[in-house]
């Protein structure tokens, strides 16, 4: 290793914090090297200045303190949530509505279209009208039905 | 259903527990943790009051960051980086005057309490208290990175990768941050002395 890599690695070297190998590298380099030698002295100095640096006392009941911070982002983030989907009230009952009355009216007209369609298919399969309905493919089953019934109400009714 | 074994789950299974809402884990993280976390912010910001102020803080954000908290990382590497961020930006919004505490005590005259110390024991207490002042004074002359850097390396044995993910920069730039920190560190005792 050169002086330079080995200059970068001197604060981990100060602390014991190498590997092993490494440690032992650095060491046989300091003993041949003037210059990186001094350069440890002066990083020995520092790091040993910098534990005149006070600790800090043992804090108490910090946790409670974090707990109320917590409670009262807790109640603003519910509160905000609240007061963006009462916004949207008005919008999401009429939006409601709207829909059940669009499935009801859909509803209803399937159903009609479902029941002409079976009372046409089972006038179909009856003979008596086989002769009217290749004569009127367009007709609805309401058409044939008052064409056969209609007229056989009004010769009854004469 | 509540858990019962805090005291034997990992960080970060905690971590998961916690960004669930469970504070109670979160409890556990600050009882193994607070200390740590308030080393660095004290020594960093040279300030007790500070320090707490940070520690409510960090540990309120590790709840609120949970979420994203991501398990492939070791836990401290990550408290360290939001520790470091905290303090950085600390410094950054507040502009406060770290070392006012920590100046030469002084008495309700004004006059240094070292002008009335009779015995050795005071001596000794208020030489200790002005090399302490000195060293601050060395250590708050440091650009903000430079400073988290030492404090990093110095205090809490971090390895030069887990300090540089602590910082947000690459190994090459944080043992360039070391060593100019050291350079100005050396200067200024010497200066003081």
């Amino acid at each position: 290793m050169g002086c330079m890599k080995i200059r970068k690695r001197l604060p981990q070297f100060v602390q014991g914090l190498l590997p092993a190998a490494d440690a032992r590298d650095i060491a046989d380099h300091l003993h041949a090297c003037t210059q990186c030698h001094e350069q440890m002295a002066d990083i020995q100095k520092v790091w040993a200045a910098l534990s005149e640096l006070p600790t800090p006392e043992v804090s108490s009941n910090m946790f409670s303190r974090v707990l109320e911070q917590i409670d009262a982002y807790e109640q603003k983030s519910a509160g905000v949530r609240w007061e963006w989907l009462s916004l949207f009230r008005p919008t999401f009952a009429a939006a409601a509505v709207t829909i059940m009355l669009i499935g009801f009216v859909s509803g209803a007209f399937i159903s009609s279209l479902y029941t002409a369609d079976s009372a046409r298919d089972q006038a179909a399969d009856d003979p008596a009208y086989s002769e009217i309905l290749p004569d009127a493919p367009q007709a609805s089953f309401f058409d044939i039905y008052l064409q056969t019934y209609g007229e056989n109400n009004r010769e009854n009714s004469l | 259903m509540k858990r019962e074994l805090l005291h034997e789950d990992t960080d970060e299974t905690l971590m998961n527990a916690v960004a669930c809402k469970d504070t109670g884990a979160l409890r556990e993280l600050m009882r193994r943790h607070e200390t740590r976390v308030r080393r660095v912010a004290y020594r960093y910001t040279g300030s007790d009051d500070a320090a707490c102020e940070l520690v409510q803080d960090i540990f309120f954000k590790i709840y609120t960051a949970a979420g994203s908290y991501s398990p492939q990382a070791r836990f401290t590497t990550w408290l360290y980086r939001i520790t470091a961020n905290h303090c950085l930006n600390y410094i950054r919004d507040s502009r406060q005057n770290p070392v006012q505490h920590l100046t030469q005590p002084i008495d309700e005259s004004g006059h240094a309490l070292a002008d009335h110390a009779a015995t050795a024991g005071q001596l000794e207490s208020l030489e200790k208290q002005e090399r302490a002042v000195r060293v601050r004074q060395a250590v708050d002359s440091l650009p903000e990175r430079q400073r988290m850097a030492i404090l990093l390396l110095r205090f809490e044995e971090l390895s030069y990768r887990d300090a540089a993910v602590a910082l947000d920069c690459s190994v090459s730039a944080l043992e360039a941050l070391v060593h100019r920190g050291l350079e100005t560190l050396k200067k200024e005792l010497s200066d003081s002395r």
